[in-house]
């Protein structure tokens, strides 16, 4: 590493480090959808009750997807990692923004790993480039600000991997085999899966088709400079680690979408489209042109496989095994019949390789002109000059747009709302359900749910002649005894109202909503009562 | 670090600074044991401590009835597990 590195890779760290925690320089309170508030709320539990998860949520993340898991019910739906990292964070420094600086950190790491594989491989030049463009790649930004924020970490590590495992294959077909890299191999592989299952997907499929691309590179097996002790060694490194976590994945429902081999069609489309991710992902999750600013740059793309093409060496095996490897795991619903939304969920292990083979092409080009070695290093340095101004454009400028105005206004959990769930976490028993009306979104309801480490969801059921009828998905409440109470939200509602085109909508539904409240609950006890926001319980006949 | 200072203030400096006591210095004084390249020995100990610094503590949590405790007893002991091995490496020879 020399000083070229070092500056690079302190301005990549600063220009991500600075971007990405955009969204919560100016408002402190945690922000996105759902999955956002879920995550939160385990590491969010663990850090405030001093504890740890072992082998049972508690309740209210149990409700959640309750008894998701079929071997342990109850159980975590994840490995520890993740969410104690964020914890760790929050014991040390509070609740909100230490946690967020870690995902931050945790979820742009893919373009200092990026940086990383490609200086190794290919050199300076491409590295830089590749890196500039991962620091604003759209696919993880937004997954980022959506909240599956522990999805991203194992993804951003899949570069360190490829790389500890190609220096560890390469090294079988030269003089001395380097099986340190194979135990470093096991343990990324180990801390991938204790981080997220899914990327350990990409991983496992990238080396495989490696080994392959290797063997028939190489016309022979590497047996002899394979040390038998160091695979069972490290085989059993990464059984031992993993192992007493195999539960928590091998109990989860999947969701298989339909019978594999039906539509052949897929096999001519590279990811997915808008249609099959509609309902899940809005389009530019998709979008060629979103992800890398203009379908132009399809044409450096092509040029960065061709290049490999030609090269055919060890390196441009990797990177053309992750190509294939990534068309064969993004065509899952056909092969296997995955559902397209967690194929969805994987298209952001392209973007690290496109971007790559992006940079790739760019350099080659320099490649194809006899130049002299200063003529060339000049014509390097005005290319990435070049591209990167191209990159802030189109690529960075979106990107920093959507950070800066992420979740404003309304559209996050309020310290209002913050504060009554926090009574509620002080006042109301641990099985209680807080049914939630007016709170504008259902992230935000989540984040009332993880702050006040209660279940709180819409109101789903009916109340008929003074007791409630709950849908039966919602068997939980029986089994588990759980006690009702109401929260009536009109903060959210009063903020609409003062704008004027939705002041007519709002005001309505406030009206709405006291009606509910003075027809069902006149006679129950009012418990909570402040900042538009009333709590009651609810006896229930 | 100075970049969470001028952020986050003192909470955004003390997280980078935990963030690379926890997750990558207990792995990087291991890896020094190893004849890798130092931006070797620097990507391969984050992520590697990412996952693996908190199944320590999860493990000691199992013993130790508190979580702040249990973060505390496992960088010790990491930390202090490095330093020996580094101390015996140099004896070594």
């Amino acid at each position: 590493m020399d000083k070229k590195d070092i500056v690079t890779l302190t301005a990549l760290f600063l220009v991500s480090f600075f971007v990405w925690t955009l969204p919560f320089q100016s408002n402190s309170m945690p922000f996105g959808e759902g999955d956002g508030a879920y995550h939160f709320a385990y590491s969010y539990y663990m850090s405030s009750e001093d504890t740890s998860f072992f082998y049972q949520l508690p309740d209210f993340l149990h409700f959640w997807y309750y008894n998701f898991n079929s071997i342990i019910p109850g159980a975590p739906e994840y490995p520890p990692s993740s969410h104690l990292n964020a914890a760790f964070m929050q014991l040390l420094g509070g609740a909100t923004i230490p946690a967020f600086v870690y995902y931050a950190i945790t979820s742009f790491f893919g373009a200092l790993a990026t940086y990383f594989l490609i200086r190794q491989l290919f050199g300076f030049f491409p590295a830089a480039l590749a890196g500039f463009g991962m620091a604003f790649s759209n696919r993880e930004i937004m997954l980022y600000l959506f909240g599956q924020r522990p999805t991203i970490t194992p993804f951003a590590i899949i570069p360190i991997t490829l790389y500890a495992y190609y220096k560890f294959l390469t090294s079988l077909f030269s003089e001395n085999a380097e099986h340190k890299y194979l135990y470093i191999t096991a343990l990324l592989i180990a801390s991938q899966f204790l981080l997220h299952l899914q990327a350990l997907l990409v991983t496992f499929a990238v080396m495989a088709v490696f080994t392959i691309g290797m063997l028939i590179k190489e016309r022979r097996l590497p047996l002899k400079k394979l040390n038998y002790k160091h695979v069972g060694i490290a085989v059993l490194l990464i059984a031992v680690i993993c192992a007493p976590f195999l539960p928590i994945y091998l109990g989860e429902k999947y969701d298989v979408r339909e019978k594999p081999f039906q539509d052949a069609s897929r096999l001519f489309s590279w990811g997915l489209s808008a249609e099959d991710v509609e309902g899940g992902y809005p389009p530019a999750f998709v979008s060629f042109s979103s992800q890398y600013g203009n379908w132009l740059m399809l044409i450096p793309l092509l040029i960065g496989i061709a290049y490999l093409l030609i090269k055919r060496d060890s390196k441009a095996v990797l990177m053309l095994s992750w190509l294939l490897a990534i068309y064969f795991l993004f065509h899952l619903d056909f092969f296997y019949g995955t559902s397209f939304g967690r194929i969805a969920r994987m298209l952001i292990a392209e973007p690290m390789l496109f971007f790559s083979l992006i940079a790739l092409g760019v350099f080659a080009l320099p490649k194809l002109v006899k130049l002299s070695p200063a003529a060339r290093s000049l014509a390097n340095i005005a290319l990435l000059s070049l591209f990167i101004v191209i990159f802030a454009f189109v690529i960075a400028k979106p990107q920093y747009d959507s950070l800066q105005h992420a979740y404003e206004g309304i559209n996050r959990v309020s310290p209002a709302q913050v504060e009554a769930a926090k009574w509620i976490d002080q006042n109301l028993p641990e099985e209680a359900v807080v049914y939630n009306y007016g709170t504008l979104t259902y992230g935000k309801k989540r984040f009332i749910l993880a702050f006040s480490k209660r279940y709180v969801d819409n109101f789903h059921g009916e109340i008929v002649d003074g007791k409630i009828v709950n849908p039966a998905a919602w068997i939980f409440l029986e089994e588990h005894n759980a006690s009702h109470y109401f929260m009536f939200d009109y903060s959210d509602l009063a903020v609409l109202a003062s704008i004027p085109q939705y002041a007519q909508a709002s005001q309505q539904q406030a009206q709405e909503l006291r009606a509910i409240e003075s027809t069902y609950f006149g006679n129950q006890s009012l418990l909570y009562d402040r900042n538009q926001i009333r709590v009651y319980s609810f006896e229930n006949k | 670090m100075l970049a969470g200072l001028l952020l986050f203030g003192t909470t955004g400096l003390l997280t980078l600074i935990a963030m690379f006591a926890l997750f990558l210095l207990p792995a990087y004084l291991i890896l020094s044991l190893f004849d890798f390249k130092a931006e070797e020995k620097l990507f391969f100990s984050f992520a590697i401590g990412l996952g693996m610094f908190p199944l320590v503590v999860w493990y000691l949590n199992r013993i130790i009835p508190s979580l702040k405790l249990s973060l505390l007893a496992s960088f010790i002991l990491v930390v202090l597990v490095g330093i020996y091995l580094r101390k015996r490496k140099k004896k070594q020879g």
